[in-house]
C-alpha cells in the first residue's frame, strides 16, 4: 500500500457572494500518494483550482480538512503556512505569476531566498537549459511571451524540489506540441526527484498522461471517475 | 518548522519594486516632499509672523508693554501690579512739559517726557536701535533723537552739545539751555526728549495725575479674562484709562487662529499622503497576495512594504525640510518683498519645534497610510489577496436607470467605496480652504491693505498749518501753482484735490451736536462734561469741524467703503453728506437727519446720510468732518483751502 502524501477529509469552501452562498468545494474527500501523477479534470466553477489552492495552502477551508504528509494544515498558523508553502510546495498558477520586479533568474530563486536556502545553480541551469530560455535569465518577464513565462513559473515551482507540485492548467498558454512537451517533462522530473504532481486540465490529452485521473463536479469528486490511491 | 526569514532578498525585492516602478514611487516620493515642505514653510513663516507681530507692536508703541494706564496712579495701584503674577514688568512715564521755542526755531511743539528705569533700560530697549551717550541724570539734560533735533531747528547737534529752549509746563514757561546727554534712535515717537527725575520734579507734573504705567504681561498670549482681572484689581476712578494693546487684547485669539490653520494644514499634510500612499499600497494587494503564495510570510510581507515606505518616506521628508529651508532663506523673503508685504526687516525664524512637527505629521501621515491596506494584505489568504477587488456596494441586484450612461458610471465609482469617496473630497476642500485662508492671510499683510489707503496714492501732500484750538489756523500752504507743477511732473498719472473749509456746529439739544460733544466728553474723562458743554454753548468756535470737498472720483472710492453706499447724484448735489469719524459707532438715529452748520456767518444744513470710519480726511479738529461733492463745497465759498 503506498504511503498517502495528501489527503482530504469531507473538505468544504464555501463563498459569500451577495445574498447568496457558493458552494465551491461541498464535502471532499481526496487522498493522492506519493510520487503519484494525479490530474484533475471538470468544467469551469466545478472547484478544482479550489481543492488546488487548499491543499497548497493558500487558503482556509470552511469546513473538513487537509492532511500534507501527515500534518493537517489547519493546525498551521500563517507564520507556518508560509514556510509549507514554501518548502513543501510547488505552484504552477494558471497566470504564471511572475514577479514583475525581478528577472527570469531572481524569479526562479526567490523561493530559495526568500528561505536564505543554499542554491543548487547546476540544477538550475539544468532546467534552464531543458525549458530552453537559459539565454533570457537577466530579462524581466514583460519582455517574455506567454508561454517563456509559464516555463519561468514551471521552473520556480520545481527549483526548491518541492514534495508537492502543483499545477494549475499548466500548458493552458501553450501550443499542443508544447504542452505535451511541458507535462511529458513534468512527469519526467517528478519522478527524477520523487515528486507528487497534481496537474488541473482540461485538455483531455495531457489529463490521459497521468497515473490517474480525477474528475470534479459541482464541488464534489465524481467517485466513479478514478481509483483513489488506497485500493 | 523554523522559520528562516532572510532579508536579504526582501531588500533586493524593495530596492527593485522601486527602480521599476519609478513613476509610481515618484509621485509618492513627490507628495511626500510636498507635504513636508508645505508644512516646514507654513509653521516657519506662521511663527516668525507671530513674532512679528510681536515685534511690530513693540515699534508701534516704541517700547515693549502691552497694557497702558494714563492720567495718574495711586502707590497703591502700582503695589498691587508689582504682586501680580501674571506680570513681568511695570514700566513708569510721565508728561513733564513741551518745547515751545528753541534758539533755531520758534514753531517748535515738543513733547517732554520723563520715564524710570524699568521703562527706559528694559521695555523701551526692544524698540531702540541706536543709543549714544546716557539718560539725563542732571536737571537740565536732555535724551533726544535726530527727528527731534530736526524739529527743533538743528540735528546736527550732537551728544554734549547744548542749546536754549523755552518748555511750558505745570509751573509755567521757562526758558534755559539744556545739554544733551543722549542720542537716541529706534521706533515709536521719536519727536519727544526725555528729561531727569531731578527735572521732572519740578515742572508741577505728579505720577499721581500724570503717571502712565507700561505694564508687560508674562505671556505673549492671554485671555481676555486676565486682563480684565487686572483691571479690576486697580480699581481704577473714573477719570483714570487702562488701555491694553489691540496686540494683547487680540493675542489669544490670534493664537486659536494660528493654531485652527495649523490643525487645517496638518489635516491636509496627512490626508495628501494618506490618499496617495493608500492608492499605492491598496493597488498592490494582489502582488502581496502573490508573495504570500510564493512563500512570504505576513513578517517578511510587511519588511518589505516597510522598507520601501521607509526609503521613500525619510527621503521625501529630508528633501521637503531641506527644501522648505532653502524656500524660507531665499525665496520667501524675495517674493515677500516683491508682493511689498516686507521690506527687509523680516527675519525668518528657524524653530527646532517646527522641524519635529513637519517630520512627525509627515511620519504619522505614511504609517496611518499604509496601515489599512497592510491590514488587508496580511489579513486575508493568499488567494483572497490575489483575487482583491476594492469594496463594491452590493446594496441593489439590478440598475434599472436609463440614459446619462457615462455621467452614471462616474457616479457609481464615486459611491462604490464611500469612504475613500468622503476621504479624497475632504482631502480637496481642506486643501482649496488652506489656499484660500494662506492666500487671503498674505494678500492682508500688503502695505496697501494694512496702511490707511488714501484710495491708493501714491504720495499724499498734506497742508499742516492747522491747529485744534485756533478755527482760523488753516493756511493756503498749497497753492495753486503748486498744484499745476505736480500736474505737469514726469510720472504723474493723476492727481486729486481735497479742499476744506472750518465750520462750526450750532449746540442742539438731543440732536446730532449733542452726541458729538458727548462722545467727546467721553474721550476725555479728565474734562468735566457739563464745563464742556457750556464752553461748547458759549465758544462753539473752538469746537469747529470741517466741511471737506471730494470729487467724484473720491466720492467712487470712499463710498464703496461705506457699509450701504449712498446715493452719488444726491451727494454731488450737495444734498447729503458724509460725516467722517473715527470714534465709536455712531448710532443710526442721529443718521439722516439734516445737520445745521454755520460757515463764514450763514447758517446751512445738509444730511448726514452715513458714516465712514476711514481716516484719511481727519483732521486736527475737534468736531465732526462733513464730507461733501467739491461742487457743493465751491458753491458755498468761493476761497476753499487745499
Amino acid at each position: 500500500m503506498k504511503k498517502l502524501i495528501v489527503k482530504t477529509e469531507n473538505l468544504k469552501k464555501y463563498y459569500k457572494v451577495g445574498n447568496q452562498t457558493v458552494k465551491a468545494l461541498d464535502g471532499v474527500d481526496f487522498e493522492v500518494a506519493e510520487r503519484e501523477f494525479v490530474s484533475i479534470i471538470g468544467k469551469s466553477g466545478s472547484g478544482k483550482s479550489t481543492l488546488l489552492h487548499m491543499i497548497g495552502g493558500l487558503d482556509i477551508p470552511s469546513g473538513g480538512s487537509v492532511f500534507v504528509e501527515g500534518v493537517n494544515l489547519e493546525t498551521l498558523n500563517s507564520e507556518q503556512l508560509a514556510l509549507f508553502r514554501r518548502r513543501k510546495v510547488g505552484f504552477i498558477f494558471q497566470k504564471y505569476n511572475l514577479i514583475p520586479d525581478l528577472n527570469v533568474y531572481d524569479n526562479i530563486i526567490f523561493p530559495l531566498e526568500l528561505d536564505g536556502s543554499q542554491i543548487d545553480k547546476e540544477y538550475i541551469q539544468e532546467l534552464l537549459e531543458i525549458l530552453n530560455i537559459s539565454d533570457k535569465q537577466e530579462m524581466l518577464p514583460a519582455m517574455l511571451s506567454g508561454g517563456e513565462q509559464q516555463r519561468v513559473a514551471i521552473i520556480r515551482a520545481l527549483a526548491t524540489k518541492p514534495a508537492i507540485i502543483l499545477a494549475d492548467e499548466p500548458t493552458g498558454n501553450l501550443d499542443t506540441v508544447s504542452s505535451q512537451d511541458v507535462i511529458g517533462l513534468l512527469k519526467v522530473l517528478s519522478k527524477q526527484y520523487q515528486q507528487t504532481l497534481i496537474v488541473i486540465t482540461h485538455d483531455n490529452d495531457i489529463a490521459q498522461m497521468a497515473d490517474r485521473i480525477v474528475q470534479i463536479a459541482d464541488g464534489k469528486i465524481d467517485k466513479g471517475s478514478g481509483f483513489y490511491a488506497s485500493e | 518548522m523554523l522559520a528562516n526569514n532572510n532579508k536579504a532578498i526582501i531588500n533586493k525585492l524593495a530596492k527593485n519594486s522601486v527602480k521599476t516602478n519609478k513613476k509610481q514611487y515618484g509621485i509618492l516620493f513627490l507628495t511626500i516632499i510636498l507635504s513636508t515642505f508645505m508644512l516646514f514653510c507654513v509653521f516657519t513663516i506662521g511663527m516668525t509672523y507671530l513674532e512679528s507681530s510681536r515685534l511690530q507692536n513693540t515699534r508701534l508703541n516704541g517700547a515693549e508693554y502691552d497694557i497702558a494706564t494714563m492720567n495718574g496712579f495711586t502707590t497703591k495701584q502700582l503695589e498691587t501690579l508689582y504682586r501680580n503674577q501674571d506680570i513681568k514688568s511695570v514700566g513708569i512715564e510721565s508728561y513733564a512739559g513741551f518745547i515751545k521755542s528753541t534758539e533755531f526755531d520758534n514753531t517748535v511743539e515738543v513733547g517732554l517726557l520723563w520715564c524710570d528705569e524699568v521703562f527706559w533700560n528694559h521695555q523701551m530697549s526692544y524698540a531702540r536701535t541706536k543709543l549714544e551717550g546716557r539718560y539725563p541724570e542732571n536737571k537740565n539734560e536732555l535724551m533726544v533723537t535726530k527727528e527731534m533735533l530736526k524739529i527743533c531747528g538743528n540735528e546736527n547737534l550732537s551728544v554734549g552739545d547744548s542749546f536754549v529752549l523755552t518748555y511750558e509746563n505745570n509751573t509755567g514757561v521757562h526758558t534755559a539751555e539744556f545739554m544733551i546727554s543722549g542720542i537716541w534712535d529706534g521706533y515709536g515717537d521719536k519727536s519727544v526728549g526725555f528729561v531727569s527725575k531731578s527735572f521732572y520734579n519740578e515742572t508741577g507734573y505728579d505720577l499721581k495725575n500724570d503717571g502712565i504705567l507700561c505694564i508687560k504681561l508674562k505671556h505673549n498670549y492671554v485671555l481676555s479674562n486676565t486682563i480684565y482681572s487686572i483691571e479690576k484689581t486697580l480699581n481704577f476712578s473714573d477719570i483714570q484709562i487702562f488701555a491694553p494693546t489691540s496686540y494683547i487684547k487680540n493675542s489669544f485669539k490670534l493664537l486659536i487662529g494660528i493654531c485652527g490653520l495649523a490643525l487645517i494644514i496638518c489635516l491636509s499634510a496627512y490626508l495628501l499622503i494618506y490618499n496617495i500612499l493608500y492608492l499605492s499600497v491598496s493597488g498592490k494587494i494582489r502582488y502581496y497576495g502573490l508573495l504570500q503564495s510564493l512563500g512570504m510570510t505576513k513578517k517578511q510581507l510587511l519588511l518589505f512594504i516597510t522598507k520601501q515606505m521607509l526609503w521613500i518616506g525619510i527621503l521625501g521628508i529630508f528633501t521637503g525640510v531641506l527644501l522648505g529651508i532653502l524656500s524660507c532663506l531665499k525665496w520667501v523673503p524675495y517674493i515677500m518683498g516683491v508682493l511689498r508685504i516686507s521690506t527687509g526687516n523680516m527675519d525668518l525664524r528657524f524653530h527646532l519645534i517646527i522641524f519635529i512637527i513637519s517630520i512627525v505629521v509627515s511620519g504619522i501621515s505614511i504609517i496611518c497610510g499604509m496601515r489599512k491596506p497592510l491590514q488587508i494584505a496580511t489579513n486575508v489568504t493568499p488567494v483572497e489577496a490575489t483575487k482583491y477587488k476594492e469594496n463594491i456596494s452590493l446594496s441593489k441586484s439590478y440598475k434599472r436607470k436609463k440614459g446619462f450612461f457615462f455621467w452614471r458610471m462616474a457616479f457609481e465609482q464615486l459611491k462604490k467605496d464611500k469612504k475613500k469617496t468622503i476621504f479624497v473630497l475632504l482631502s480637496l476642500s481642506i486643501s482649496l480652504s488652506v489656499f484660500y485662508c494662506l492666500t487671503t492671510i498674505i494678500s492682508s499683510q500688503g502695505e496697501r491693505t494694512v496702511l490707511p489707503n488714501y484710495w491708493n496714492a501714491d504720495f499724499v501732500v498734506q497742508n499742516q498749518t492747522q491747529t485744534t484750538e485756533n478755527i482760523n489756523s488753516l493756511q493756503p500752504a498749497i497753492e495753486n501753482s503748486f498744484v499745476e507743477e505736480i500736474g505737469k511732473m514726469d510720472g504723474i498719472k493723476d492727481f486729486h484735490l481735497v479742499e476744506g473749509v472750518p465750520i462750526i456746529f450750532p449746540y442742539v439739544p438731543n440732536s446730532f451736536s449733542d452726541m458729538w460733544i458727548t462722545n467727546y466728553i467721553n474721550r476725555t474723562p479728565h474734562l468735566s462734561s457739563e464745563g464742556v458743554i457750556e464752553d461748547y454753548k458759549a465758544n462753539s468756535s473752538d469746537y469747529y469741524g470741517m466741511l471737506i470737498g471730494i470729487d467724484e472720483e473720491q466720492f467712487d472710492y470712499v463710498n464703496q467703503s461705506l457699509s450701504t453706499p449712498i446715493d452719488k447724484q444726491d451727494f454731488l448735489n450737495g444734498e447729503i453728506c458724509i460725516v467722517q469719524y473715527e470714534g465709536s459707532e455712531i448710532l443710526e438715529e442721529y443718521l439722516k437727519q439734516k445737520v445745521p452748520f454755520n460757515l463764514q456767518g450763514k447758517q446751512y444744513e445738509i444730511t448726514i446720510e452715513a458714516v465712514s470710519y476711514e481716516t484719511q480726511y481727519s483732521g486736527v479738529d475737534i468736531g465732526a468732518s462733513l464730507i461733501v461733492s467739491q461742487n457743493y463745497l465751491e458753491s458755498l465759498t468761493s476761497n476753499p483751502t487745499i
